[in-house]
């Protein structure tokens, strides 16, 4: 176990004191792009002793690949993380319930409370700080509880990091039918081992009016679940506010990634794929909706003198299902091959405003909204709701290639795999199906993925 | 060995079968589901005959990978290879559940394969049920059922009758009450009926029309009825766990000096439903409450107590002395289930064995010596707690 | 009385003879091409370093994947019941025993009598066992024997991070193509199937003394590691480990001849 972990919060305590060192320098984000390009490409090489604790937070801030305008938006966000690692962390003040949500949930709602909210799964992405080691250790206790090892990784760090104390003991429990079973088991793992009340919200399995209505109706629910475990009582005002923020942050977002259509793209998943970040504390945050706006004006900026993200965009990437966690490619690609990945499965945003006229089309909205959360809307139906997708940014992008990561867990899209591949085969583009996993290093090394992506690129031109 | 029993082995070592080719001889329409969460009645009521969809006979996959893959369920894969084969082109309709990510995508990869001239009934369905148990998520299986009630009278191009339902009630009740009978036999100081040759019975029965599924029924009762199928000395297993469709893999298990005297498997006790009010004013309301509320499956996310109950009760009712949890490989929802199972059968004292495999995945070595260890490891903790029994030796 | 234990695994057979009670001899052979072969070439090589021939057993149990093939064989025991009664049997202090054989790896937790009371064996593929560990030797090109005394000189241990035996391959490969010292792989190795088996039996309660069995028990690489990982220290055994499942199969015949209904055999010295 490597020594950030064996202490309580090993692992929130270390991403504290990085962000601590960061959060000034991110007040100069000009600093820290010159900071960047010094350290940068030796970061960017593999893995080793000496660059192990840093180079995963490195990366997840955008390596070398980050305009200083942009940089100043990501330090928005680490302001966000820092508060939310703070808080059980370090809490001061009087003691709030904690309240646990599963990752893939919006969670407007609990921000109206006065809570603190954890997403289990924070330990699959901080997981990586003290290396990728660190990382499968935290699986690996899992494992030796006793759960599948084929469950996804994210599950399993969940789970894992409950058992190592590296996460904040939970007064209540919030979590889904989606996106899989994973979830759908290993919650019932961590109700039971937590010993704390769980509300689950059944997902439906269509798009439709009735389907909306039906998650709208299980909001109420989870909104007196709530108002019972904390002796709280629903603020609608508060609520409003929330979707206002959440509203303007959507739009801004959305709109980057339509931006990304354009050739050369203005921005990358890259620069979506951060306020997922923002997700882990909490979506609906001021600062989320700042990060947003900022990353917005200086993609449209680029957008409209015509200029791309990248100073030279050679090979437009489709990346569907999920990103590699535990190697973040996307400055390495962006660096080695003018790669940029103009669409992707996670970062890319496609929401509903919120109607919040009224309180029931507020909810109404939000019912669809949490249902179109990126993941969510892919996964918790027939398969058409991820060809369609594909197909529309097959269309809409002008993508190069195809980059489809098989992450290991997700069953649901291995028996996918036909009707996607065949979606890539249709356009006669290249395609690279990754066999990986998102946050486990055991099951393909990080050399080997690279090997794959140069040798697909070379192999096809692209490089 | 019982004659209606060797005609219920024959029946579930195929796909077809006597019964089911007269019906189908008969233009009576055959639609295939999968999972209890299906209800039988709704297509019974339609004219349907209801035939729960197996792998029985599968020699590979070749074909079901070509849309499934190797990290998906043995189940699905080989199932949908069968499909693929042409195995399953006596069905006029097939009712496809989102049991589980692998299995959900059967619907997906059916039309596909349909679209692509492959084999595929006339009529595919998605029955829709919730992952929760709770009074907006039965509201909720009301109106996918009556959407599946829609589809089904379409297809056949009638209403479904509120006699008919009734009827189709009655039916399912009776076959139900047989199968409990059974139950009631295996529980015995001596049990009347294996667990391979239950298992046997649960399958044949959901291959052939439930007249006839009655009829055999009924017959095997009295002719097993008074019969000793196991030794005093045998160990008493309870079998929990998912698919499984292979009694001789039960046989396996049942080589040593084991019975399995009680279980909890989707072709087992969770098809066992609580009884069907009579006189339902609502019937598809009455039928929607007794199937979402039946012995559940870990898709379940908020009934692990109540299942785990169940699972407590049968064990303790059938005095069995321990417990083989199976899952397939690729399967989260057992590998957690099993995962908590053991916590609350360790709590207990309850000897427990988890084993993972492959459907008609071959590993026979492995698995006999596991379940052999198993079998000695009880049989010393019985003769140390002065239980009687011998020994190992 | 003559009681015989055959053991036919998937890379070795071993035979023991209990003449009264004491080993009066046993044999280990590589397997041939069936079991029935394996068991009858090695229990007559047993016979014959006794001076005993078939007709002189009085009762033999078999144990081991072939097992059932044994035809001179009364009964089958699982090796899992002989290995923890056979490591009991030669020291009565032993509470658990870590098996690591040719195709699988075990833990087992065995009585104050010598029966078992739990186990753990791992369910996946070869990744842990000592088929793992041939295939990962020949991709290093050194001898299976090798590897443990190779690892001793490792002084940058390769961390060899797969689950899968055909991908640890790779990296083995990819590590020597990198130019990683042949001693320093040989360390991944042998930690990557330790920590196989450690994993195993972190589910399981491990009492003191605790005695490691099957042909990788001579790899002292994988048993070094093994003892750092479970914190603890293996208690050798008087015999070789290779045989005691043979031994245990051997003890439960005599104790059946005996009529001691499975209590314990107290294995004279010799």
């Amino acid at each position: 176990m490597s020594e950030a972990a064996i202490e309580e919060y090993g692992m929130s305590k270390k991403a504290l004191r990085l962000l601590k060192a960061a959060r000034p320098l991110y007040k100069y984000p000009n600093a820290v792009y010159w900071l960047r390009k010094l350290l940068g490409d030796p970061l960017l090489l593999k893995e080793t002793n000496w660059n192990k604790d840093y180079r995963f937070a490195y990366l997840l801030t955008g390596g070398t690949s980050l305009s200083p305008e942009d940089n100043r938006a990501v330090g928005i966000l680490l302001e966000d993380l820092y508060q939310y690692l703070e808080a059980y962390v370090n809490p001061s003040g009087p003691k709030k319930p904690m309240i646990w949500s599963e990752w893939n949930l919006s969670n407007e709602i609990l921000r109206v409370f006065d809570v603190n909210a954890y997403i289990p799964e924070t330990l699959a992405v901080l997981g990586h700080l003290g290396g990728t080691d660190a990382a499968v250790k935290i699986i690996e206790e899992a494992e030796n509880a006793g759960l599948p090892p084929e469950y996804c990784s994210a599950a399993k760090c969940a789970v894992g990091g409950y058992l190592l104390n590296e996460s904040p003991k939970p007064d209540a429990i919030i979590t889904s039918s989606h996106p899989c079973d994973s979830v759908v088991s290993s919650y019932q793992a961590l109700e039971k081992l937590t010993g704390a009340p769980m509300f689950v919200m059944d997902t439906p399995y269509w798009k439709d009016e009735d389907s909306y209505l039906y998650y709208a109706d299980q909001l109420y629910e989870l909104i007196g679940f709530l108002e019972k475990v904390t002796g709280q009582k629903m603020d609608w005002e508060k609520l409003k506010q929330v979707c206002r923020t959440v509203n303007a942050t959507n739009a801004h977002l959305q709109e980057i990634s339509e931006m990304c259509r354009a050739v050369p793209a203005p921005a990358s998943s890259l620069h979506l794929l951060f306020h997922w970040l923002g997700r882990m504390a909490c979506f609906g945050s001021p600062a989320g909706e700042q990060y947003a706006k900022i990353m917005h004006a200086n993609a449209k900026k680029r957008f409209e003198q015509g200029k791309g993200y990248l100073k030279e965009e050679k090979v437009r990437v489709i990346w569907y299902d999920v990103p590699v966690v535990f190697e973040i490619l996307h400055p390495w690609m962006e660096k080695e091959f003018g790669a940029v990945v103009v669409a992707d499965f996670i970062g890319r945003i496609e929401q509903f405003q919120i109607d919040t006229s009224t309180t029931e089309s507020m909810i109404r909205d939000l019912a669809k909204t949490h249902m179109s959360v990126t993941m969510a809307r892919q996964t918790h139906g027939p398969a058409e709701f991820y060809t369609q997708e594909l197909k529309r940014l097959i269309e809409e992008y002008s993508p190069d290639c195809f980059i489809f990561v098989r992450h290991q867990g997700c069953k649901g899209g291995w028996a996918a795999m036909k009707l996607i591949r065949e979606q890539c085969q249709k356009t006669g583009l290249p395609a690279l199906f990754l066999n990986t996993d998102i946050f486990d290093r055991r099951v393909v090394s990080s050399h080997r993925i690279r090997e794959q992506v140069t040798n697909f690129f070379r192999s096809n031109n692209l490089a | 060995m019982s004659k209606t029993l060797k005609q219920i082995q024959e029946i579930a070592g195929a796909i077809k079968n006597p019964f089911l080719e007269k019906a189908i001889a008969q233009n009576k329409p055959v639609v295939g589901y999968f999972c209890s969460y299906v209800p039988e009645e709704i297509l019974h009521a339609a004219g349907f005959v209801p035939y729960r969809m197996r792998a029985v006979g599968s020699t590979g996959t070749a074909r079901g990978d070509t849309y499934f893959t190797a990290v998906n369920c043995s189940f699905v894969r080989r199932c949908f290879d069968q499909v693929l084969n042409g195995e399953y082109d006596f069905l006029a309709g097939a009712v496809v559940l989102n049991g589980c990510d692998h299995s959900r995508r059967i619907y997906d990869n059916w039309r596909d394969a349909k679209k692509s001239g492959l084999p595929a009934p006339e009529h595919l369905f998605m029955l829709v049920a919730p992952h929760v148990l709770r009074d907006s998520a039965l509201a909720r299986y009301e109106k996918e059922l009556e959407k599946i009630i829609q589809g089904l009278e379409n297809a056949c191009g009638t209403k479904i009758s509120p006699k008919a339902l009734k009827d189709s009630f009655a039916l399912y009740q009776k076959r139900q009450e047989l199968v409990e009978k059974l139950y009631a036999l295996r529980r015995q100081d001596i049990p009347a009926i294996t667990g391979a040759e239950m298992l046997s019975v649960l399958m044949a029965i959901t291959a052939v029309p439930v007249e006839d599924a009655i009829s055999l029924l009924t017959k095997l009762v009295a002719e097993v009825e008074g019969r000793r199928a196991a030794s005093a000395d045998d160990i008493r297993l309870m079998l929990v766990g998912g698919c499984m469709e292979e009694p001789e893999h039960i046989a396996l298990i049942e080589e040593n000096p084991a019975v399995v005297v009680a279980d909890s498997l989707c072709y087992g006790a969770r098809m066992l439903r609580p009884p069907q009010e009579n006189e339902p004013d609502e019937p598809v309301a009455a039928l929607a409450r007794r199937y979402l509320y039946h012995p559940s499956c870990p898709r379940m996310i908020n009934d692990f107590e109540r299942r785990k109950d169940a699972i407590f009760n049968a064990f303790r009712e059938s005095g069995a002395d321990a417990i083989i949890a199976e899952k397939l490989m690729f399967c989260d929802l057992w590998g957690g289930e099993i995962f908590l199972l053991r916590k609350e059968a360790k709590e207990r004292g309850i000897p427990f064995l988890g084993l993972e495999r492959e459907m008609y995945g071959g590993g026979e070595g492995q698995i006999r010596t596991r379940v052999q260890a198993f079998i000695e490891q009880v049989q010393n903790a019985r003769a140390r707690n002065g239980q009687g029994g011998k020994k190992v030796v | 009385m003559i009681a015989a234990g055959c053991d036919v695994g998937s890379l070795t057979a071993e035979a023991v003879i209990l003449k009264d009670g004491r080993i009066c001899a046993s044999r280990i052979i590589g397997v041939r091409a069936t079991a029935a072969l394996s068991a009858r070439q090695v229990m007559e090589e047993a016979l014959s370093d006794a001076g005993l021939c078939f007709d002189d057993i009085d009762l033999c149990f078999s144990t081991g994947y072939g097992r059932y093939s044994i035809d001179f064989a009364k009964k089958n025991i699982s090796e899992i019941s002989c290995h923890g009664l056979g490591a009991f049997t030669v020291n009565p202090a032993i509470r658990t025993v870590v098996d690591i054989g040719g195709q699988d790896c075990k833990v087992i937790a065995v009585d104050e009598t010598g029966m078992v009371s739990d186990f753990a064996m791992n369910d996946k593929c070869a990744a842990g066992t000592g088929r793992c560990l041939e295939i990962l030797a020949k991709a290093l090109g050194v001898e299976l024997g090798q590897l443990g005394a190779l690892s001793q000189k490792a002084r940058r241990p390769v961390s060899i991070t797969n689950k899968c035996s055909i991908f640890m391959e790779m990296e083995v490969l990819y590590s020597m193509y990198a130019g990683k010292k042949i001693a320093d792989i040989a360390f991944g190795i042998n930690q990557a199937v330790a920590k196989r088996l450690a994993t195993l039996a972190k589910g399981m309660k491990i009492r003191e003394k605790v005695a490691i069995t099957g042909g990788v028990s001579k790899n002292s690489g994988v048993v070094n590691e093994l003892e750092k990982l479970l914190e603890i220290k293996f208690t050798p055994l008087a015999v070789d480990p290779q045989i005691v499942g043979a031994l245990g199969a051997a003890v439960f015949a005599h104790n059946e001849l005996a009529g001691a209904g499975g209590s314990q055999q107290q294995l004279a010295a010799g």
